[in-house]
């Protein structure tokens, strides 16, 4: 299990990390969701011990994470950070022996890897000479290389294809079930809502949201009503007493509930009216966030 | 565990850099280089050989008194028409270097032992077949003659078979043993040099490619940074140090290819090998074991102070420049040394303080131990220091390094990312743009100074090299006149030139008319400050006179100057105009107009400093480094009071018109005397002057309004010297180069002399 405790960063007097805490249970995969700059890479920075804290702790198992832990950990750095005159195999033999494995496990693992994505035909290429998606795979590939028990994946999906997204996700969905603890960030939030349970979102070093995908999904689903139809103003005015009522076009009403039992209430109010169309949305991940910051995510 | 990911690196950098095409390429040249340079004289050899044996004409001088030979060898050359033998009463007069390549010196003697006693002096060039046949003569001469003298036995039979015991000289650089260790010296400090440079420069590359590549994000998490640092670093020397190692190769294989030719040295005669016998003394070898300890201890402390700078690079260019630092110290290092260790002078505690510093004590400790003046505690000494050293940086560098490292943004992008709301303020922006222009201030005039000292070194240079061909074209005047009126020249103009540079950038003055009251006034003032001065400059002599004569640093000016060496009416005039003329009107342009001008915007405290500082810096002598600094800012205070460039000009004039009137004049004694009353009553005119002035301002304190505005003006000058942000002046390093280079001049002239 991962701990972040109160996690502060300066960088000269801005604050790029400000008070951060999370956990992630082994075997969840835990989405930080957050605009560029927002400090994702820094937190990871510091979980990973590149960066150390002004302020808090990381802890792994109980434990403070230091050197003697790094082998057990794998990382997908934001930006590429292949050397170009390597060969993949060279590649993964030099970031394979930072990790302390043993050469004939190196080249082992690699090759499963590398069969898994169907790339074999890439070990002997330069880096230089491969795409940026296929650069991606790779890091990806010299990230698991070691079987981690802690997965830190920053950006694992700038510069992929879709067909290769599915890829990833499947893969991630499977290290998953191993049990393996996941940590991913991404600035595009259909990224996050599709892969993780967990969600923590940031935006100016904060944190603006921590929670459980599908507990807080439930929450705001159940509280959104999506009616069509012609409304008579009194019928409004009772409705109102429930809560919130935007009004779009074409007789489209949004109700913003404050208590998901009057659901029941609002149809029985609605009986008179001409209604074609009922239902309780289903929010997306951007609809909480523009209800908890106020703003909507821009990418 | 830590460990064998220490291995992995520098296993994994061997590998990568052996493998490189580049590395087997500069291999092959080094090999290539290596045989010819060291054979090169057994290639001339060769070629010229041939060259000589179709060659025009041959001269053989014969000193043979006796009579032994010399008939012989007129018959054995009377075919080969290109021959003309000579006979001579003597031939050593000829026996010099310039001696023709197409001459032998042949001398020939009775011997009581071996009946001939024979000496052939050529060129190293010659062809060996005139020395063969000459040899042929002589051995048939020396036959006859044992047959003739002697009955012919056994035992004279045996010696008759022995060759003639020819004494071969041969005039050519050949290399002596004594010397053997200066050769070793030198090349051992171009070795040093390029495994240093090699050193840094790959250290640089990698640790710039690490980090451009990003992979450093990926292996920092897995290794700290201080195992990091020791593992490229330690991989780069050992890479450097295979690379030696290969060297030494090459060497034996050319040292073999020479030895290959020695053996034929019947064929090719005058083609000299190295001799490395002498390589192998005691104290060569000493040498050698020391320079090579120092070596890989300094060469591993730099390495980790390049990996923090070539971590701050951002890309390729910057991972190029990232080493100048380094490699600029070690050139100031290497000339220092060679200036302040000779085996003519004994150490100076300056040299032995240097000496044990780390990085300086590769060079100096090693130098010191050849010419004998190094002793086991300096060494042990400068060991200590330099091996601490080593575990210190890497704990200090540490943290800039991991800042650094990480930091892939180039600056300019950081501050605005950072710090966002001081940046939009207007006071923010000007204060940036502050400090822009301060250190453009400081790289102004740290280039006028360096323009300054070189002008004035190359100009003096080019003085005495034409010396000669001018004065012997221009008879009316003597040698000494000349040299002064192109001394004067060269002054003038080394401090005048730069003092245009400073021109351009001196902010535009208002002018305003004055009227002639205020005209009057500040001539009062100007007047007043001169006469104040005087007793100022004497008190402040007469300290430093003392303090140097304590210190013992004194050089003797009039000396140096050669003051006494003049005669003449002209000459006179002209020293007075080169001593004291010349240097009050350019040298108050250039620091009190040009320097203080620059400067004055900085606030006038810290003008002053500068000023005085640069003023004493151009002097390029400590021992007038101290008192050139208390006049300067004494003459600061004077141009600051009274706002004009005159008062500090005759001040000057005065200081240094005395001193020379007391050398000019130090025979004519009634001069003197009234020279030196006048002098002393000029003193006490300014020191009663000074006094009242005191006594003024302090009754001035006495009330209250007037010590507010005293506080008020001193406040005033707190904010202008505002330190941190003067000190922008010096951000560009080429001050520090100024004072370093007119330093390093001032040692060498000292030297020299």
């Amino acid at each position: 299990m991962l701990e972040v405790k109160n996690l502060s960063k300066y960088f000269g007097i801005k604050k790029a990390v400000d008070d951060v805490s999370f956990k992630v249970e082994d075997g969840h995969i835990l989405g930080v969701l957050g605009k560029n700059g927002a400090g994702k890479s820094t937190i990871f920075r510091m979980i990973l011990n590149i960066l150390e804290p002004d302020e808090g702790e990381v802890l792994y198992d109980g434990k403070k994470i230091d050197y003697s832990m790094s082998d057990k950990i794998g990382y997908l750095p934001e930006v590429g950070s292949l050397i170009d005159s390597y060969t993949v195999y060279e590649q993964c033999m030099y970031y394979g022996k930072m990790k302390s494995m043993k050469s004939e496990d190196i080249k082992n693992n690699m090759f499963e890897l590398l069969e898994q994505f169907g790339i074999v035909e890439y070990a002997n290429m330069k880096i230089k000479e491969l795409s940026k998606g296929n650069k991606q795979k790779i890091q990806f590939i010299i990230s698991l290389l070691h079987n981690p028990e802690l997965l830190i994946l920053d950006e694992p999906f700038s510069g992929l294809d879709p067909v290769s997204v599915e890829y990833f996700k499947r893969i991630i969905l499977e290290l998953k079930n191993q049990g393996k603890t996941i940590i991913f960030s991404s600035h595009i939030m259909s990224q996050v809502e599709m892969l993780c349970e967990e969600v923590l979102i940031i935006d100016n070093g904060k944190v603006v949201l921590n929670c459980n995908l599908e507990e807080i999904k439930q929450e705001y689903a159940s509280k959104t009503l999506d009616i069509t139809g012609k409304i008579a103003d009194s019928t409004l005015k009772q409705i109102a007493i429930f809560g919130k009522i935007e009004k779009k076009e074409n007789n489209r009403y949004l109700v913003n509930l404050a208590n998901k039992e009057r659901i029941g209430d609002v149809f029985r109010l609605l009986y008179t009216s001409d209604i074609t169309k009922f239902s309780v949305l289903n929010v997306s991940l951007n609809d909480i966030f523009l209800d908890k910051v106020g703003t909507a995510y821009e990418e | 565990m830590k460990n064998s990911k220490i291995g992995a690196i520098i296993k994994n950098e061997i590998e990568k850099s052996i493998k490189n095409k580049w590395f087997v390429i500069l291999n092959l040249l080094l090999l290539v280089v290596t045989v010819v340079g060291l054979n090169f004289n057994n290639f001339k050899a060769l070629l010229k050989q041939n060259e000589v044996s179709f060659s025009n004409q041959m001269l053989i001088y014969v000193e043979d008194i006796d009579n032994i030979v010399y008939d012989d060898i007129v018959e054995i050359f009377k075919d080969s028409e290109e021959v003309t033998v000579e006979k001579m009463e003597s031939v050593d007069e000829l026996k010099t270097q310039d001696l023709n390549k197409d001459t032998i010196l042949l001398e020939v003697e009775e011997s009581k032992s071996d009946y001939i006693d024979a000496s052939i002096t050529t060129q190293e060039t010659i062809s060996s077949s005139y020395i063969q046949k000459i040899e042929e003569v002589l051995n048939a001469k020396k036959d006859e003659l044992v047959t003739k003298d002697e009955e012919i036995s056994y035992g004279k039979l045996e010696k008759i078979k022995e060759d003639v015991n020819v004494n071969r000289v041969i005039l050519s650089d050949s290399i002596n043993t004594d010397e053997t260790i200066s050769i070793v010296q030198l090349f051992s400090n171009y070795l040093i040099f390029f495994i240093l440079l090699l050193c840094l420069n790959k250290i640089a590359n990698t640790i710039s490619q690490e980090k451009m590549s990003k992979s450093i994000e990926y292996i920092l998490t897995s290794i700290n940074t201080k195992e990091y640092i020791i593992s490229k670093v330690l991989s780069m020397c050992l890479i450097v140090i295979l690379q030696f190692v290969f060297m030494l190769a090459y060497l034996l294989i050319a040292i073999m290819i020479s030895s290959l030719f020695t053996l034929n040295s019947v064929n090719i005669d005058g083609a000299n090998s190295i001799d490395i016998s002498g390589v192998f003394s005691l104290k060569t070898i000493g040498y050698m074991t020391i320079t090579f300890v120092f070596m890989c201890l300094t060469t591993f402390l730099q390495g980790v102070i390049q990996s923090v700078m070539s971590a701050k690079t951002t890309n390729i260019q910057e991972a190029g420049n990232a080493t100048i630092f380094l490699v600029t110290l070690n050139l100031v290092l290497y000339t220092v040394v060679t200036v302040l260790v000779s085996p003519l002078k004994s150490a100076s505690v300056i040299s032995y303080i240097i000496s044990v510093l780390p990085i300086a004590s590769m060079y100096f400790i090693p130098a010191m131990f050849v010419i004998g003046q190094a002793n086991i505690f300096q060494i042990i000494i400068s060991l200590i220091i330099l091996v601490a050293s080593i575990p210190l940086t890497l704990i200090l560098i540490q943290k800039p390094f991991k800042n650094a490292i990480l930091d892939y943004s180039a600056k300019k992008d950081k501050k605005i990312e950072g710090i966002e709301k001081i940046i939009a303020t207007r006071e923010y922006q000007e204060r940036m743009i502050d400090r822009k222009e301060s250190s453009k201030k400081g790289l102004i005039l740290g280039f006028a100074v360096i323009l300054l000292i070189i002008l004035q070194v190359i100009g003096g240079l080019i003085v005495t090299t034409f010396m000669t061909p001018i004065s012997q074209k221009i008879t009316f005047m003597s040698q000494g006149s000349i040299y002064l009126i192109l001394m004067c020249v060269v002054f003038a103009l080394s401090i005048y030139l730069p003092y245009l540079i400073l021109r351009a950038y001196l902010p535009k003055e208002n002018k305003k008319e004055e009227t002639r009251e205020e005209k009057k006034k500040s001539l009062i003032k100007s007047i007043k400050y001169i006469i104040v001065s005087i007793p100022i400059i004497s008190v402040i002599q007469m300290i430093c006179s003392f303090a140097i004569d304590k210190i013992g640093i004194g050089a003797d000016v009039t000396d140096a100057l050669g003051l006494f060496n003049y005669s003449g009416k002209l000459a006179t005039i002209l020293l007075f105009m080169q001593i004291a003329i010349l240097p009050a009107i350019f040298e108050e342009l250039f620091i009190r107009k040009g320097v203080f001008g620059i400067l004055r915007g900085k606030g006038p405290i810290f003008a002053c400093i500068v000023s005085a500082l640069i003023f004493a810096t151009i002097h390029m002598n400590i021992s007038q480094f101290i008192f050139a600094f208390l006049v300067g800012i004494l003459f600061g205070i004077v141009r600051e009071k009274t706002g004009k460039l005159y008062p500090t000009m005759i001040l000057h004039f005065v200081n240094n018109g005395f001193a020379v009137i007391q050398i000019l004049f130090y025979d004519h004694m009634t001069f003197m005397q009234i020279f030196t009353y006048g002098i002393i009553a000029l003193n006490a005119i300014g020191f009663c002057i000074l006094i009242y002035m005191l006594y003024k301002k302090v009754m001035e304190l006495k009330d209250k309004e007037s010590i507010q505005k005293l506080k008020e003006e001193l406040d005033y000058r707190r904010i202008k010297i505002n330190i941190t942000e003067n000190l922008f002046v010096f951000k560009d390093y080429t001050f520090f180069v100024a004072v370093i280079l007119s330093a390093t001049i001032f040692t060498v002239v000292e030297k020299m002399l």
